[in-house]
């Protein structure tokens, strides 16, 4: 018996010594490294990083994709944090830009003047989008793209079948979605959880007020417009939307969703133009099948998503300089075409070549230049631009209970949202302050 | 049998240092797990605690901030929610996966054929991963893939299963993927309990003119008592690791309606930026698992106590 | 109560078949569903018919599962992923019986002043949420430059394993008569000579058991894996749920999903398959027992 008994210690001490080779082994490398911490897991995504991959490393910066799925970002927030609490700051970690607010607070912001200055990023960058990468007043971040979020992605095949038009105002839409369900068809795809509701609530938000209403409600937090009849006249919008949804739809994903549109299972989808994706996988060509129109009653609001890296402060010089060259080859015009090509988004540097672009794409940028004069670009709070996460996380709760609980009422989810909102503000700042 | 091959001679010259070797070395041996166990568990529990009473946001700070971590929390809907559920789901888990598992292994003591196999067949859920048991039962469960369908595809049209998405069952739905888990292995705990019981004791039983299932009911099951404690122990600690399960089969939605304690505290704590909250919630499940736990620990070791002095 | 003497059909029996049977159907339905639709086609696995049978039956799902599909920018399939839980499973499990075992020949056989109380303390490590630990732990591994390495994972499961595999070794120890260990001493025979030559021997049941569990809760540990870990580190559960919950396209391969949760689950499930029989014994043989 004690003959196993060693036999097993000492294949303990075999696989830990092996184990420990292979822990080693990881942390070898000559050249210049950086660690990039993101969520983007989905094909096109991770397709989108591995461009960035090889055009870093014809730099000579090795990139490490530190790709983590699940939660929208949960679980690549919570890797964020363990990771500096363990001393392996990643050199550049998805972050969006309330959330770099709340991180340069921290002390732990590198920064990109430099390399911002190189590149005049001050003139390549809407003004709005700049702001949102700066930690007092410096770029600590680098901006990879434009999103945009309310787009109505429309089945034409089956409206034309219903005999029912493309919306274009909100009781226009109304009508259809009552067109579309007479005829037997599923209006609209949507609902799986309440990351999408939210995404259908931002847009709902800008019909029931132009940009500067939302703005006020959604990023600045002003109570008077979390609370005003605007906000009372959306959530009743979001409940119209909930009746001519699917009801079998909780649960499903975003790209399933989307996908019943492609497929003809439904007529339409509010969701950002990463749904394009899903439409090219299968087969279709976005904008021509499936229409991509403006949110109906959006029409002075541009709500976008940027996605943003931002540097940690990093002590290695090599490290450093991977930051940099980084940050610029993302904002190279190369990158920005090959990489919102392959994202579905537009690129957040301006003027750059939309040459071989489709169709939704052009409209995009052409809206988004229209918006930026008329300062009608609003980040998009579902995705996490508008506000840091302890409000938007507020906000979703609200929204989620307003949706699931059919006898709240429209007003009783706009005094919630009020308090709450002002509750998580207050606990946020405690430490800030 | 190995002891006789101790050298008779050497005996008497050790046997000092052995006396004191043998006062020494069992508490020498026990200090990994104590410092394991003292920093691992119990350091970081402190660290934790502290934690809830501070303003921590996105990084731990140690900034002391009283109770306001406690009353934001039973100020949250998300709170209430998640305590509500953990109160149905562990209700159901422990009670079904006990009456299940006891069921199970009385019928299954009563000499039939195919034990082994039968056994097996109710054990190996075990087996699966908590991810794993979640993807399989969250398209089981899928009102137009899974069970609804396919009856629905039989002719009973009106036939409706769609928990998965009903807000305010869901969480029962995560609970029969849990039971379905779970059950078999306590199954397992009791049918060994039954196995250690003594045939003479229900022949004696039995003598003196108890019914089989009386005989069951006033002596088999009480013998059972360790059994059902090391049961509940186990269950105790699983059902707490039922985050996976619930992240896996329904990520806590729709909306939060199956978020749990374990949920709260990692959407706080971690997703939204909100440690101290997150910490507050953690302590306070803690608080709530002693207060189950602790009594019953205490009673059985007490009665143990009570066993060997009388 | 002896497997002999089996009685025949009254209408009791075969209510008790009758139960058995059906609690059978609930425990194989899922596992049936499974391995049916790893081996379906896409297009038939879209045609609904969850119960149906493969037709036609392809092993495509298995092999994209283990060697293609994509998680995240690699598309490598579970492959790298299954080695690396095996590199900390097997160690963690080891070690974390090891301490379970001398703790509860400790605990039970040398008895001393405040012995109970440590089980006790031991004991409470196993009903704390984990979570309380993933900050500081995160701290910890960093100092001692264990983070992000399949060595801190080691680490983390066999702490973490330490209370149960102690309840269970106390627990079958109790039973073990002190005078073994008594008239041993009396012969000379020191602590560890003890515990090596008749302690350990005699609890073999119970080392299968513990061995058996660590085993399960290890491999399919999630949220250790997914904080401690990043990238070709992650374990098999982190790198099942990224691929489950990662679709490229708006269409999910279900089949894919359920040939790479069975593949995850394989080696458990064969631990229960063909040990199983010892888990029931070793249960039988002391761990139930209080």
């Amino acid at each position: 018996m004690s003959r196993t008994v060693s036999t097993v210690l000492l294949a303990v001490m075999a696989s830990m010594a092996s184990a420990a080779g292979v822990a080693s082994a990881a942390n070898s490398g000559g050249k210049s490294q950086i660690d990039a911490l993101n969520w983007w897991t989905s094909g096109s995504e991770a397709k989108s990083m591995h461009v960035l991959k090889q055009m870093l490393a014809d730099e000579g910066v090795e990139m490490n994709n530190d790709a983590v799925s699940g939660g929208g970002g949960a679980n690549a927030r919570t890797v964020l944090k363990s990771r500096i609490q363990s001393h392996r700051t990643p050199g550049m970690a998805q972050v969006m830009p309330p959330a770099i607010d709340q991180w340069c607070q921290t002390g732990l912001i590198g920064s990109l003047d430099k390399v911002a200055e190189a590149g005049n990023w001050d003139k390549k960058l809407a003004p709005r989008v700049a702001e949102g990468v700066k930690c007092d007043g410096k770029y600590a971040a680098v901006p990879f793209n434009i999103h945009r979020v309310n787009w109505l992605w429309v089945n034409k095949s089956l409206m034309r079948e219903a005999g029912v038009d493309i919306p274009r105002s909100w009781p226009d839409f109304v009508d259809a979605l009552k067109q579309l369900k007479q005829a037997g068809i599923t209006p609209i795809a949507g609902g799986g959880n309440t990351w999408q509701v939210a995404t259908e609530f931002d847009a709902v938000v800008a019909t029931v007020g132009d940009a500067e209403f939302y703005r006020k409600a959604l990023v600045e937090l002003d109570q008077r417009a979390l609370a005003s009849d605007k906000m009372v006249k959306a959530f009743k919008r979001l409940r119209t939307l909930k009746q001519y949804t699917d009801p079998d739809a909780a649960g499903l994903s975003w790209n399933h969703n989307t996908g019943l549109v492609v497929r003809g299972e439904a007529a339409m989808q509010i969701m950002g133009d990463w749904a394009k994706g899903e439409i090219i996988n299968d087969g279709k060509t976005p904008g021509k099948e499936i229409a991509c129109v403006t949110m109906p009653g959006n029409d002075n609001a541009y709500i976008y998503n940027n996605d943003t890296f931002v540097a940690f402060k990093v002590d290695a010089k090599a490290k450093r300089r991977g930051q940099a060259v980084f940050a610029n080859t993302v904002m190279s015009p190369k990158f920005q075409r090959r990489f919102n090509k392959a994202k579905g988004s537009i690129p957040v540097r301006e003027k750059t070549s939309l040459k071989g672009f489709d169709q939704c794409a052009k409209k995009s940028a052409k809206l988004y230049q229209k918006a930026k004069k008329a300062d009608a670009l609003v980040p998009t709070m579902s995705q996490d631009q508008a506000e840091i996460g302890a409000v938007k996380g507020a906000i979703f709760d609200v929204i989620a209970k307003f949706y699931n609980t059919d006898k709240m009422s429209a007003e009783a989810a706009v005094e919630a949202l009020a308090s709450r909102v002002k509750q998580a503000e207050q606990m946020s700042s405690l430490s800030a302050g | 049998m190995a002891t006789g091959q101790i050298p008779k001679e050497r005996k008497q010259s050790r046997f000092e240092l052995a006396a004191w070797s043998d006062w020494l070395l069992p508490k020498l041996t026990l200090i990994p797990s104590l410092i394991a166990v003292g920093v691992f568990i119990y350091g970081f529990l402190g660290w934790t605690i502290w934690l809830s009473f501070t303003n921590s946001t996105i990084l731990p700070s140690n900034h002391f901030a009283g109770l306001i971590q406690y009353e934001a929390m039973f100020s949250l809907d998300t709170w209430h929610v998640s305590l509500l559920n953990l109160l149905i789901f562990g209700a159901l888990y422990i009670g079904v996966s006990l009456g299940l598992g006891l069921l199970l292994a009385i019928l299954l003591d009563q000499k039939i054929r195919a034990v082994g196999l039968l056994r097996t067949i109710y054990l190996y859920p075990m087996a699966l991963s908590m991810v794993v048991t979640g993807v399989v039962w969250k398209w089981m469960l899928n009102p137009s893939m899974g069970v609804q369908h396919v009856v629905r595809s039989w002719g009973w049209g009106s036939f409706s299963f769609d928990w998965l998405i009903q807000p305010d069952m869901a969480i029962y739905a995560v609970a029969v993927a849990a039971v379905w888990q779970a059950s078999g292995f306590v199954m397992t705990l009791f049918l060994a309990g039954l196995r250690n019981i003594d045939d003479s004791i229900i022949k004696a039983a039995q003598l003196d003119g108890a019914s089989l299932p009386r005989a069951y009911l006033k002596i088999i099951i009480p013998s059972l008592q360790p059994v059902l404690f090391s049961a509940v122990a186990l269950l105790v600690q699983l059902s707490i690791k039922s985050f996976a399960l619930i992240m896996a089969m329904t990520g806590g939605g729709p909306g939060y309606s199956t978020w749990m304690p374990a949920i709260f505290m990692y959407e706080y704590g971690f997703n939204r930026g909100q440690i101290a909250l997150g910490a507050a919630a953690a302590s306070l499940m803690m608080l709530v698992i002693a207060v189950v736990i602790l009594p019953m620990w205490i009673s059985e070791f007490r009665q143990k106590r009570n066993a060997r002095n009388g | 109560m002896a497997e002999s003497n089996r009685t025949s059909l009254s209408p009791s029996v075969i209510a008790i078949y009758a139960v058995l049977i059906v609690a059978a159907l609930y425990f194989l339905a899922p596992l049936y569903v499974m391995v049916v639709t790893s081996f379906k086609s896409l297009g038939q696995v879209q045609s609904g018919g969850l119960f149906a049978w493969p037709d036609p039956f392809t092993i495509k799902p298995w092999l994209a599962a283990w060697g293609s599909a994509c998680t995240g920018d690699s598309c490598s399939g579970l492959k790298p992923y299954f080695l690396n839980s095996m590199a900390f499973t097997v160690p963690a499990v080891l070690l974390s019986t090891g301490f379970g075992a001398i703790n509860g020949y400790l605990l039970t056989q040398w008895r001393f002043r405040g012995s109970e109380v440590i089980f006790g303390l031991l004991l409470f490590g196993m009903i704390v949420p984990y979570q309380m630990f993933l900050l500081p732990m995160a701290d910890t591994l960093g100092t001692l430059g264990l983070s992000n390495s399949i060595v801190g994972l080691i680490v983390v499961h066999t702490i973490y394993g330490i209370a149960v595999t102690t309840l269970f070794c106390r627990n079958f120890f109790v039973t073990v008569p002190n005078e073994l260990a008594k008239s041993a001493r009396v012969d000379g025979a020191g602590f560890f000579s003890i515990f090596w030559h008749i302690a350990l021997p005699l609890a073999v049941p119970i080392l299968m058991v513990c061995m058996i569990w660590q085993f399960t809760q290890i491999w399919n540990d999630f949220l250790f894996g997914v904080v401690f870990t990043s990238g070709a580190s992650h374990p098999i559960t982190v790198a099942l749920n990224n691929l489950v919950n990662t679709s490229s396209t708006g269409v999910k391969h279900y089949n894919v999903d359920m040939a790479a949760a069975m593949i995850a689950a394989l080696p458990t499930f064969i631990v229960y398959i063909v040990a199983g029989r010892y888990f029931v014994r070793g249960l039988t043989a002391g761990a139930v027992k209080g």
